[in-house]
């Protein structure tokens, strides 16, 4: 069976003065059916850039230079613009980082609930379908929610409803980009339990971009470490948590206070900053910032396949 | 030794809106914590929990109706302790981009503080490059604008701006909040330095928990505006008192695909303190929840020296998480 979602060889770069800044570097992924994803990275490292390629919705000023966006298939980038508009939704749906601007202030949630899904299919649009959905994600009192307006629910509660919002048309692929950034802890660790238990009534794919590391080691079967818009590292959960091959994977872990304990002196650190996208120099794009590179890293460095589905690029991993 | 800073039963409420209406709305009630010279202490707890309250009625940027707010013993009532207490505590804001003015360059924005205070300022550039020295930024950055900089340099400004008139108190509103992980560690290390060679003191705001254990001495808890939980971090953390701290904790996503919570930490939400529970305020959320809980509010005691707690199975509570923590 094909995969749900499969992204090949994608490069997506911004148009800014003087020249071209690279975002996505030639990026190839997929997820499986039931399968959690987690693309994971710091500020920078292209991981937002994904996944709007992902449904191609692109800011201005954004431009595929190569690649395609498998849907169930079918190159999204090369369908017509009807076309996506008809899949995003039915195949592909997303949730928003901020679920405060996520929702129309002026609109009750059950209206809104009823647009979304009633443009794709009118049938399902009917209160006791939208109420099941809610009470489904965890809303109490679902049939009374539908009535309110955004600003009378929590942040937890609205993201809730974005999530509810995005599984109404029942897509294939669910992609959420910092789907727990904007919540306090305990709603982070709600909004994470529900993501858990709706992989296993949910017959899709879930795909999860976040800089958080303990966002990824709770929810995902399988992550990719993106830096400077490349994948560096991707396997499954336990190999990249517990025998992460990448140095900037090992690094980034390293300096996670989370992952200190007990405190005690200081907390390594990551020397220099990412590079410059608009001018990216031949070899490995963390050569300045790694602590065991060789002369060979100034060369392009390889993508070591260790396993199936386990991958690295750099020149220090030997099969 | 007189702490220094020392809050004597604080509370702060708000008018609840209503032309006429003389209703107000407690967002701090009774809360008193104490900062030693040298300590850092974590002030911890859930959106509208009065962390950020609290930090602004310290500074005098928010009416106090009850209690006193004591700075090296002295309490702050006047406009004369008040300008004393903000030249000596300084303050880090939650948005470091936006707390530094878009139109003045990063040598003027770190001697500000002297212009305010009316301070002598002889030579300004080698000033500004020995703050900016201080906090690890190159002396080139004095010229450049706030957009110029990124997160964590944004950041290092407002440390350097804060440090400006050699503080002991500093206030720290979320310190690494939007910060990626590399560039946090940063920050905290630099936080941690400047600690050890300045014998500054910390109140650090936050809600997150590896922060607090990697930086904090003592951690305050605070749920609807009052605190919950008093305590040594390491304490707390081996062995918490109140069923919210555990919640907390237990609510934090680790970073280890092998440890994974099969249970829900907490359920339900932060009630409105509009409609404050009756008895323990936290017994709606509670899963020990009993009787008296729902009927007497408990008072925040002392359970050993140097921790308080306000549940009414505190003892029996620790004692569990020792028990616990040591079948771990």
């Amino acid at each position: 069976m094909s995969a749900p979602l499969s992204v090949e060889n994608l490069s997506v770069v911004y148009r800014v003065a003087g020249g071209s800044l690279q975002a996505v570097r030639d990026v190839s992924l997929s997820v499986q059916r039931g399968e959690v994803l987690g693309i994971m990275g710091e500020s920078g490292c292209g991981k937002s850039t994904l996944a709007a390629a992902m449904i191609n919705l692109l800011p201005a000023g954004a431009q595929i230079r190569q690649g395609a966006v498998r849907l169930n298939g079918a190159d999204l980038l090369q369908l017509p613009p009807a076309a996506q508009r008809a899949l995003r939704g039915r195949s592909v749906a997303m949730v928003f980082q901020d679920p405060m601007t996520a929702f129309n202030p002026v609109l009750t949630i059950g209206r809104q609930l009823a647009d979304f899904v009633g443009a794709h299919d009118p049938a399902r649009a009917t209160p006791d379908r939208l109420a099941a959905m809610l009470a489904r994600v965890g809303i109490p009192d679902a049939a009374r929610c539908l009535g309110r307006y955004p600003h009378e629910l929590s942040g937890g509660m609205r993201q809730r409803v974005a999530i509810a919002a995005a599984l109404l048309t029942q897509p294939d692929v669910l992609i959420a980009d910092e789907p727990t950034t904007a919540l306090d802890v305990t709603m982070e660790a709600q909004i994470i339990h529900l993501l858990r238990d709706l992989r296993t009534s949910f017959d899709g794919a879930i795909v999860i971009v976040t800089h958080h590391l303990g966002v990824i080691a709770e929810l995902c079967d399988r992550v990719a470490v993106m830096y400077a818009g490349e994948v560096v590292e991707e396997g499954t959960v336990d190999a990249i948590f517990h025998d992460p091959q990448h140095p900037y994977t090992r690094a980034l872990l390293a300096c996670d206070p989370a992952v200190v304990y007990p405190s005690s002196g200081r907390l390594p650190t990551i020397a220099g900053r990412i590079p410059d996208l608009t001018a990216l120099p031949p070899g490995c794009a963390f050569l300045p910032r790694c602590t065991v590179a060789l002369p060979v890293c100034h060369q392009p460095p390889p993508r070591v396949r260790l396993t199936e589905g386990r991958s690295v690029l750099c020149h220090r991993v030997q099969i | 030794m007189t702490p220094v800073l020392e809050l004597q039963n604080l509370s702060v409420d708000l008018p609840l809106g209503g032309f006429l209406s003389r209703a107000r709305l407690p967002i701090l009630s009774d809360v008193s914590l104490k900062v030693s010279k040298g300590e850092s202490v974590a002030l911890v707890g859930e959106s509208g929990s009065g962390k950020t309250t609290l930090a602004r009625a310290v500074m005098g940027l928010q009416a106090v109706c009850a209690g006193e707010v004591r700075f090296d013993g002295q309490p702050v009532a006047g406009k004369a302790e008040l300008a004393r207490l903000r030249r000596d505590a300084a303050m880090m804001f939650q948005d470091a981009t936006a707390s530094l003015s878009p139109r003045l360059t990063v040598g003027y924005l770190v001697t500000e503080p002297f212009r305010i205070h009316r301070r002598p300022l002889p030579d300004p550039d080698l000033m500004a490059r020995d703050l900016l020295a201080t906090v690890g930024l190159p002396a080139a950055i004095a010229r450049r604008y706030p957009h110029e900089l990124s997160g964590g340099q944004a950041r290092r400004v407002g440390v350097a701006r804060a440090l400006a008139l050699s503080p002991r108190l500093v206030i720290a509103d979320e310190p690494t909040a939007g910060l990626d992980v590399s560039v946090q560690a940063e920050v905290l290390n630099l936080m941690a330095d400047l600690r050890r060679d300045m014998g500054l003191a910390y109140l650090i705001i936050t809600h997150n928990l590896a922060l607090v254990r990697h930086v904090a001495d003592r951690i305050a808890v605070l749920y609807l505006g009052r605190v919950v939980e008093e305590g040594p971090t390491a304490q707390v953390f081996a062995a918490p008192a109140h069923p919210y701290t555990a919640s907390l904790i237990a609510a934090e996503p680790k970073p280890d695909p092998r440890r994974r919570r099969a249970d829900l930490a907490i359920r339900g939400e932060v009630p409105s303190i509009l409609r404050r529970p009756t008895g323990c305020e936290f017994h709606t959320r509670c899963t020990f929840a009993r009787e008296i809980c729902r009927r007497v509010a408990p008072d925040l005691k002392q359970i050993v020296p140097g921790r308080r707690a306000s549940c009414h199975f505190a003892d029996q509570y620790q004692q569990q998480g020792e028990n616990h923590a040591v079948e771990n």
